[in-house]
Formats: structure tokens, C-alpha cells, sequence
């Protein structure tokens, strides 16, 4: 300040100078203000100096030396000095009036420079007030940005803005409130930056609580979308399969069926009825990342949802009683419940453990093939087996497509199947039975075109010949069918088994490659067992010729149903192999071909043993037969014979006829061949042999006029043999060459028992008749072949 | 070796009339005494056998079994002439089958040899609300036709065994009784007597 200013000092010498210059204006004391304004500069050094004592006393010395004058000058001149003396006086009263105005002045300098100090001092003070106004301000203006950010971090958190919410918190955090930290609210908001950050967590982890709430309650409604869209798949795919050959293989899931199925893509967690917002999910698990925390939501997420598994089974812990809806809501929730998880393991960039989720679906997986299991244990109903075997293959479908392993799951579908196979082939079993056993063996009429149609419908026919379909339907109605009921009956049953089977098989069969073995041998098991070998045991309490011929024609085409189901079996097969199939029951029908055949054989051969009771040959004739003519009994039996084949075995087609034809006259041939070896007659005349050739010759003549390649052969041994025994020429039998030509099929053996008897004869007879040639002949070959 | 010829006459016989009137039915319950609801129509021909013994006889009966179908007419009608004696069925219960015994008699004047034996057969008897022909009218046409007559059902065997000992006793006293002596084995094939027990395999005498 100007104070510091350094005084004036002034000398004594000066300051007389100066109070000189004052005594000069003294003595212009009437010019006062002009006087007054001289002292002016001279009050100031005075002041200025602080020589106020000094300038006092050099103005005593001034006045003293001055009186000395004035005495001086009052004793030489007193009037001078009484002059003197009042001019002093009127000085004295001038100095002190000057006195007086300096204070005066002084007062009024001190007076004005007060309130310029205190304008001065107010001016600073409101300097000071009005920085700290602006110090205020700006730290108000951080403080207000900080905590407006707080407020829109609230306000964030308000609207679930979670993660910009977290970025602000950041922000404020390691920017924002810094500057402002050494204020409490700072440093209390600071300090509640963590809670914040918890509240956040919290509000997330609560909304996927209720989301995950949410897609539980909607998991059934996903899982039925999505079944029921893989049923609508598996129709389609199967009505095109049926349209178009060229698909036929291709399995559901497979490539082909995708990319024709890809235009019916189905959405099951976003559609008309069913809408999951993964969103607060996704969220939780971002912002649980932003807060470094994964790791702790993926172990809770993991948890709760092993708990919604858990919870889903125990709610179904068993379906007892089993029943498909029940089972189908179950599968509907499991559907829903592994939907999600395939999402979300899709979505969220591994949050979710891969090996949690498998863990997960095994473990539900093993449960569904024990409710499965348990629940059909002792179920008989074909049916629920069906509607189990196409929720669980619909299940399987739909789950295979999400990338599950369904091993399990087929393996259940598998065991299904074998029961199902075995509960079909018990019901089946007792229906064949019975139908066989309650078949009267004859012919099957139709009234009616209708009639002829749905028999013809549901059997198979030969594609050609007699029975095939247009020649059978010639006659016109009624119609009598070549088989008996017994075989429409059965190929109805045959068709509904197979057609049960494969229903069954329907989907799955793809995956197992012995569906096909295991129908082949459950069909073959029921033709061999429940048809063929009943039909066998059947012809042992049948004795009417007529049944058995119808047997027979129905074992044929029980045969043609056999050839016609083994290509069937080849179209309908599951999966492609190449090759034929073959059923065994074809062998086995052949068999039972055989066997009646053969009971027809000996059943006819047991009615010509009656016509042979009346055959009387005189073994010991001494005259040769009158006529060419054969036994009156042979020719009953013939007649007989040829009336079966004719009406009775009318029906038989020609090999069975001729194969049954052959039998009976092998029986024939080998009764008559047994007259000669049998040990009695155990002596025969020439004679006697002559009756026997004569049968013979005709018999064989009659064979011939039948024109049957396949009969021709059956009297041959007999005639060669007899002709041999009859004619002159006994030696050719020794003759190699003659032998072969004529006698190809005598056998020595039964020459030598045939030439015994003669030579016995011709021993024990006086009068055989014989020449001596004759005997000479027989005895002859008789030691020739003995040899 | 026991006697070949264990009957003393073979007796043929043949049952003929409508398809339905239950001649297969009276010869399953002659022979083997048994009886089955089915009816299985009968094809063509059959034959079974049983030994009778009448009046110290043993009498083999063949009895032949024709298709009562016009189908098989030809074929039954060639065994009308080696029957000795033939039984004409009709069904109690049926008017038209007991009309046709006319047409089937007729058919035996035809075809069948000169003085064989008939009876008229009522089969069924035993139906009788459904009965429809009396015996009283069984009766009158076997007296017009001059044949013996029976009813008889051979589901609850009546007069079944009467009805085929009847014939057979009428055939015996046609063939054994006014004929020679040695004649004993007439119609029974043309083989010669007295060489029995040659070369015939024992045989069971009936089916």
C-alpha cells in the first residue's frame, strides 16, 4: 500500500527554509487563502516527515529569535514593539487557527480516506464473496453431473436397461466421481456402487427366475407344437414316400427328407400359441458377464434347471396306471424342457454345459424307458403298444432332430416292438388255430360278384392259370372257390398281422435292421405252426377223400400266399437289402402237401385192400385163364379208381392227382408183387403165374391208355418180371444184353423167390403141367442166379 | 393163414336221392356208428364196408355212397348195375326230395340190374317239426312203387341198422336162399369159389 512509502526526512535547515517560506506568507496574512494554500504542501511534508516536533521547535527557535528582535526592537522601538507584540499576537492567533485547520484537515483527510478504505475493504470483501460464488458454482456443477448420472443409473435400472446402467456405474465410478470424491455424498455414493451393481444382479437373476418359471409352464405347450409338427412331418413324409418310389428309403431326419420337409419349418418356441422370449436370459447372462460373474449364474442356471428336470419327473414319477395321455404329456413336457435347452445351448455361446445337458437327457431318457417299461409290463392291448411305440417314435424323431442321442430311446422302441411281435403272434396264434380247426374242408361258394370280390380282395391268387383271378370268376354265381374258408380266412389274418407289424414298425424301422428277421420268422412261426402243422394234425381225424383233396388245393395256396408274401415281405421291408426273402413255411406247407397227398394215398389204398380181400388166384392152376380178361376185382378197383380221380380228386390239379394216382397204383402193383414174394403160396403153377400176368398185362395196358408219362412206369417191374416168368424165353434173364433190353427193372431176387415157388411146384406136383424144357429153364436161371 | 374169405356173401349196395337227405349221414352211422352236424356234400362216390351176420351168414355189405348232385349223375349211375340192392333216401323234412324218389326210381328201372332190391328211406324222422312228409306218405309210395319202407334218422340212429339189415336180408334171400348152393359167392366179382386163402392178402374185413 502507498503507507509503505518511505518518509520524508527533511534537515533542520530545510524545514527553516520551509517555515521561512510560512513567515513570508505570515506576513500576507491577509491573503489568508492563499497563505493556507501555501502551508498546505508544508503541513504535508510536516506530516509526511512526522517532524511535526522538529518543525515545532525550529519554530520556537523561530519564535524566540524573533521575540529577541521584537525586545530587540521594543527597547530601541517600543512602539515597534508593541506593534510587534500585537502583529505577534494576530500570528499567534493565525497559527493557532492554522493549527486548528490542519486538524481540521486532518480530520476531514482522515475522514474521507475511512470511507475510501471502507469501500475499499468492501470492495475486496465482495471480491472474495464473489469467487467463492464461483468456486461454488463449479463444484455444484460436478457434483449436480454426478449425480444426474446417478439418477439416470436409476432411472436405467427403472426401464431394465441393465447394461448401459452397469456402463454408467463404470463411468461414474472410475471417472465421475473422482473430482467430486472428497465430498461425503460422493463417497457414500462410492461406496454404494457395489450394492447398485448387486441390485442389478439381482433384478436380472429375478426376471430369468420368471422367465425360467415361464418356460416351464410353457415347455408342455413347446413340446406338443413340436411333436405335433413331427407327426404332420412323418404323414407327409410318409404319404410322399407312398407317392414317389424314389424317396422310399429315405428315413425322417435323414437329408432328403429334411430338405423336402425345410418349407414346413416349424418354429416350436415361436408360433401362434407358443411365444418364449429368451430375452431375459440372454440379458442375465450379459450382464452377469459385463459383471464378470458367469460362471456363478451358469452353476445356479444349471441347478435350477436340474431341478425343473427333477421336478418334471417326480410330478410323473410313475404312470400308473399307464395311459397314453398321460404318457404323452410327459413326453410333451420332456419335448418342451430339451427344446429349450438345445436353444439355449445354441444361443448363448456355450453358457450352458454341453455335458450338463446330456447329463440331463440320459438321465430323463433312462427314466422314460422305465415308465415305458413298467407301465406296459403285462399289457395285452396290441393297441396301446401302437399309440405307445408312435408317441415314443414321434418323441425320438423329434428330439433326433435337435442332435440327441436316441440310442436309448430306440433300443426302448426295440423291446417294444418284440413284445408287440409276441402279442401279436399269441393273438394271432389262437386265431389261426381256430380258423384251421374250425374249417369244414369244402369248397367255398360266393353268391355274388360282391361276395367274389372280397374274398378275392384279401387272398392271394396265382396270376395265371385255373385259379387265377378272371378264370375263376368264368363260371358265373354261385360259384364254388377251389379253397375252403379256411384260406381267405387266413390270408386276412396274415395281412392284418403284417400290416399290424409293420404299423408298428412304421418310422422306427429304419434304425433296426431285424424288423424284417423278426417279422419273416414270427409269420413263419405262425404259418408252420399254427397253420400248416394244425392242418397236419387236422388230417389225422379226416378220412373223407373229398376234405382231404380240398386240403390239398388249400396247402397250394396256402403256397402261393407264401411265394406272393415273400415278395410282399420284400416291398413292404423296412430296409432295403437287396435279395429275396425267403419263408421257411413254404417247406413246411410242401411238407404238409406231402403228407396229405399221402393220406389220401393211403386212405384210397385202403378201400382197393377191400376190393383186394375178394382176389382169389388159383396159384395152382392146372389150365391156363379162358380169357385175356383180368379179375372182375381188379376191375372194380379200377373203376373205382378212376371215379375218385375223376369226381372226387376232380379238384386236384394234375400233379397231385397224378402223384395220389401213382400211389394208388404203386399199392396196387405192390400188393400184387407181394402174392408172388410173400411166403405163401410158397408153391405156384405156371398156370397159376398165367392169372396174375393176365391182371398184370391188363393193368399195365390200361396205365398206358392213360397217357400219363408219369403213371407209365408203375406196373413196368411187374410185367417185365412176369412177362420174363411167363414166356419162353427164361434164359435172356442170363443174357446181359437181352436182360438190359427186356428185363431192366426185374430184380434177381425177386426172380429167384418167384422160380423157387415154380420149381417147389413142379417138385411137389406129379403133374405140374411143366415140360421138361420148362423145368430145365427154371432150374437152370433158378442155379444161375443163386450162384 | 387164416381163411381169406371171412363172410360168407358180399352184398353190394348203393344209397341214392337228393343231395342234403343224409345218405353219406346213415352210412357214417352204419359203419362207424357216428354222426357229425357238418354237412359236407359228397363228391363223386364212396364206398365203406361192414360184415353183418344174418341167420348164421357172414354177409360183407359194400355200400356205396353217391353224390345226391346232378353233376355227378354219369358217374354214379355206372354204379346202379352192380348193386344188388339200393336204398332210396329222402328227407322227411323235405317235399321236393321226397318227390324226386320218382325220378331216382326210375332211374333205377333204367340202370340198375334186372330184380335188384329197394327199400324207400325217410331219413330225418327224428326233425319232427319240420317234418313235412308223413310216414303215411312214405308209405303209399312205396306201396306204389312197390319197395319196402323206413323211416329213419341216423342222427339219433332209429331203424338205421333195420333199414340195411332189412336190405341185406332181402338180397340173402334173393342170392343165397333160391339159389343153388354154390352159388354162394354170386355178384361178388366173377373170381371162382373154392380156392380161398390163395395168394389175397389178409385184409381187414370193414372199414
Amino acid at each position: 500500500m502507498a503507507h509503505n512509502r518511505r518518509r520524508p526526512k527533511f534537515s533542520p535547515s530545510e524545514i527553516q527554509s520551509q517555515l521561512a517560506q510560512l513567515h513570508l506568507f505570515s506576513s500576507l496574512s491577509s491573503s489568508s487563502t492563499s497563505d493556507i494554500e501555501q502551508l498546505g504542501p508544508i503541513l504535508l511534508n510536516i506530516h509526511k516527515s512526522r517532524q511535526q516536533n522538529d518543525y515545532l521547535k525550529a519554530l520556537k527557535n523561530f519564535v524566540a529569535e524573533k521575540e529577541a528582535e521584537i525586545e530587540a526592537v521594543c527597547a530601541r522601538n517600543y512602539q515597534d514593539f508593541v506593534g510587534s507584540v500585537s502583529a505577534l499576537l494576530r500570528v499567534r492567533q493565525g497559527t493557532v487557527s492554522l493549527k486548528h485547520r490542519v486538524v481540521e484537515l486532518n480530520e476531514e483527510v482522515q475522514k474521507s480516506g475511512g470511507g475510501v478504505a471502507d469501500k475499499k475493504k468492501a470492495l475486496l470483501d465482495a471480491r472474495r464473496v464473489g469467487q467463492n460464488i464461483d468456486d461454488a458454482i463449479d463444484t455444484l456443477q460436478a457434483c449436480l453431473r454426478v449425480l444426474d448420472m446417478a439418477s439416470k443409473v436409476a432411472k436405467l435400472i427403472e426401464d431394465e436397461k441393465f447394461f448401459s446402467a452397469l456402463r454408467q456405474l463404470e463411468d461414474l465410478q472410475t471417472t465421475h466421481l473422482k473430482p467430486v470424491l472428497h465430498y461425503p455424498f460422493a463417497s457414500l455414493m462410492l461406496s454404494s456402487i457395489p450394492t447398485s451393481r448387486n441390485a442389478i444382479r439381482e433384478s436380472v437373476t429375478r426376471s430369468l427366475k420368471a422367465w425360467m418359471y415361464e418356460a416351464r409352464e410353457a415347455s408342455r405347450a413347446v413340446g406338443k407344437g413340436a411333436l405335433d409338427a413331427m407327426e404332420a412331418r412323418g404323414r407327409r413324409w410318409a404319404a410322399r414316400k407312398r407317392k414317389e418310389s424314389s424317396v422310399g428309403l429315405a428315413k425322417i431326419n435323414g437329408p432328403i427328407e429334411l430338405g423336402v420337409s425345410e418349407r414346413h419349418e416349424y418354429n416350436p418356441l415361436e408360433n401362434d400359441t407358443v411365444h418364449i422370449d429368451f430375452k431375459p436370459l440372454y440379458q442375465c447372462i450379459h450382464i452377469y458377464d459385463t459383471l464378470d460373474a458367469r460362471e456363478e449364474l451358469q452353476l445356479s442356471y444349471q441347478a435350477d434347471r436340474r431341478a425343473q428336470a427333477f421336478l418334471l419327473l417326480s410330478q410323473t414319477a410313475s404312470l400308473t396306471p399307464f395311459s397314453l395321455t398321460a404318457l404323452a404329456a410327459l413326453l410333451e413336457e420332456i419335448v418342451g424342457f430339451f427344446l429349450i435347452e438345445s436353444h439355449v445351448l445354441h444361443t448363448t455361446n456355450s453358457f450352458r454345459s454341453e455335458q450338463d445337458v446330456e447329463d440331463l437327457w440320459d438321465g430323463m431318457c433312462e427314466r422314460v424307458v422305465r415308465i415305458v417299461d413298467e407301465g406296459l409290463a403285462g399289457c395285452e392291448d396290441p393297441e396301446v403298444f401302437l399309440g405307445t411305440k408312435f408317441k415314443v417314435l414321434t418323441f425320438v424323431q423329434t428330439l433326433e432332430g435337435y442332435s440327441y442321442s436316441v440310442n436309448q430311446l430306440n433300443n426302448l422302441l426295440l423291446t417294444l416292438f418284440e413284445r408287440y411281435s409276441q402279442l401279436l403272434q399269441r393273438k394271432f396264434s389262437g386265431d389261426f388255430e381256430q380258423i384251421v380247426l374250425d374249417d369244414d374242408h369244402q369248397s367255398m361258394v360266393v353268391n355274388d360278384a360282391e361276395e367274389f370280390e372280397k374274398v378275392v380282395s384279401v387272398s392271394w391268387l396265382p396270376a395265371s392259370g385255373e385259379w387265377s383271378v378272371s378264370e375263376l370268376q368264368a363260371p358265373g354265381f354261385p360259384l364254388a372257390l377251389p379253397f375252403s374258408q379256411t384260406y381267405p380266412l387266413c390270408c386276412i389274418d396274415i395281412r392284418s398281422f403284417t400290416e399290424q407289424y409293420y404299423q408298428f414298425s412304421e418310422g422306427f424301422a429304419e434304425h433296426h435292421r431285424d424288423i424284417d428277421d423278426v417279422l419273416r420268422k414270427a409269420l413263419d412261426n405262425l404259418l408252420i405252426k399254427q397253420v400248416s402243422e394244425n392242418i397236419q394234425r387236422r388230417l389225422q381225424m379226416i378220412n373223407n377223400l373229398s376234405q382231404l383233396s380240398q386240403i390239398v388245393v388249400n396247402v397250394l395256396f396256402f403256397q402261393t400266399a407264401c411265394s406272393d408274401l415273400e415278395t410282399l415281405l420284400v416291398t413292404l421291408r423296412a430296409t432295403q437289402r437287396g435279395g429275396t426273402i425267403h419263408l421257411d413255411s413254404l417247406a413246411s406247407f410242401q411238407h404238409t402237401l406231402t403228407l396229405t397227398q399221402d393220406r389220401i394215398v393211403s386212405n384210397i389204398s385202403q378201400k382197393m385192400d377191400s376190393f383186394f380181400e375178394e382176389a382169389e388166384y388159383n396159384w395152382l392152376a392146372t389150365q391156363p385163364p379162358p380169357t385175356n380178361e383180368a379179375s372182375g376185382y381188379l376191375q372194380d378197383l379200377i373203376d373205382f379208381l378212376s371215379t375218385v380221380m375223376m369226381s372226387v380228386l376232380i379238384q386236384l390239379p394234375e400233379f397231385s392227382k397224378d402223384y395220389v394216382y401213382r400211389g394208388a397204383l404203386s399199392h396196387c402193383a405192390m400188393l400184387l408183387m407181394s402174392y408172388l414174394l410173400d411166403r405163401d403160396p410158397q408153391r405156384i403153377s405156371d398156370n397159376g403165374l398165367m392169372y396174375l400176368a393176365n391182371d398184370v398185362r391188363w393193368l399195365a395196358a390200361h396205365v398206358a391208355s392213360l397217357q400219363n408219362e408219369r403213371l407209365n412206369d408203375v406196373f413196368v417191374e411187374l410185367h417185365q418180371m412176369l412177362a420174363l416168368l411167363t414166356g419162353p424165353n427164361l434164359h435172356d434173364f442170363l443174357n446181359p444184353e437181352a436182360r438190359q433190353m427186356h428185363y431192366s427193372r426185374v430184380q434177381t431176387a425177386r426172380v429167384h423167390t418167384v422160380l423157387t415157388k415154380l420149381a417147389a411146384h413142379y417138385n411137389a406136383s406129379y403133374n405140374s403141367g411143366a415140360s421138361a424144357r420148362r423145368r430145365g429153364a427154371v432150374e437152370d436161371v433158378l442155379r444161375a442166379i443163386s450162384r | 393163414m387164416p381163411p381169406n374169405q371171412s363172410y360168407d356173401m358180399l352184398a353190394k349196395m348203393l344209397l341214392i336221392g337228393d343231395s342234403g337227405v343224409g345218405k353219406s349221414c346213415l352210412l357214417l352211422r352204419f359203419c362207424d356208428d357216428a354222426w357229425t352236424p357238418s354237412f359236407i356234400t359228397t363228391i363223386g362216390i364212396d364206398f365203406k364196408i361192414r360184415t353183418i351176420e344174418l341167420e348164421g351168414k357172414r354177409i360183407k355189405l359194400q355200400i356205396w355212397d353217391t353224390a345226391g348232385q346232378e353233376r355227378f349223375r354219369t358217374i354214379t349211375t355206372a354204379y346202379y348195375r352192380g348193386a344188388m340192392g339200393i336204398l332210396l333216401v329222402y328227407d322227411v323234412t323235405d317235399e321236393r326230395s321226397f318227390n324226386n324218389i320218382r325220378t331216382w326210381h326210375s332211374n333205377v328201372e333204367q340202370h340198375a340190374s334186372e330184380g335188384v332190391n329197394k327199400i324207400l328211406i325217410g331219413n330225418k324222422c327224428d326233425w319232427s317239426d319240420k317234418k313235412v312228409i308223413t310216414e303215411q306218405q312214405g308209405q303209399e309210395l312205396a306201396e306204389e312203387l312197390g319197395l319196402r319202407y323206413l323211416e329213419t334218422s341216423a342222427k339219433t340212429n332209429i331203424n338205421v341198422e333195420e333199414a340195411f339189415f332189412a336190405l341185406a336180408r332181402d338180397i340173402k334171400a334173393r342170392l343165397i336162399d333160391s339159389a343153388p348152393a354154390d352159388s354162394g359167392r354170386a355178384g361178388a366179382g366173377g373170381a371162382s369159389v373154392g380156392l380161398g386163402g390163395q395168394g389175397a392178402q389178409e385184409k381187414s374185413g370193414c372199414c
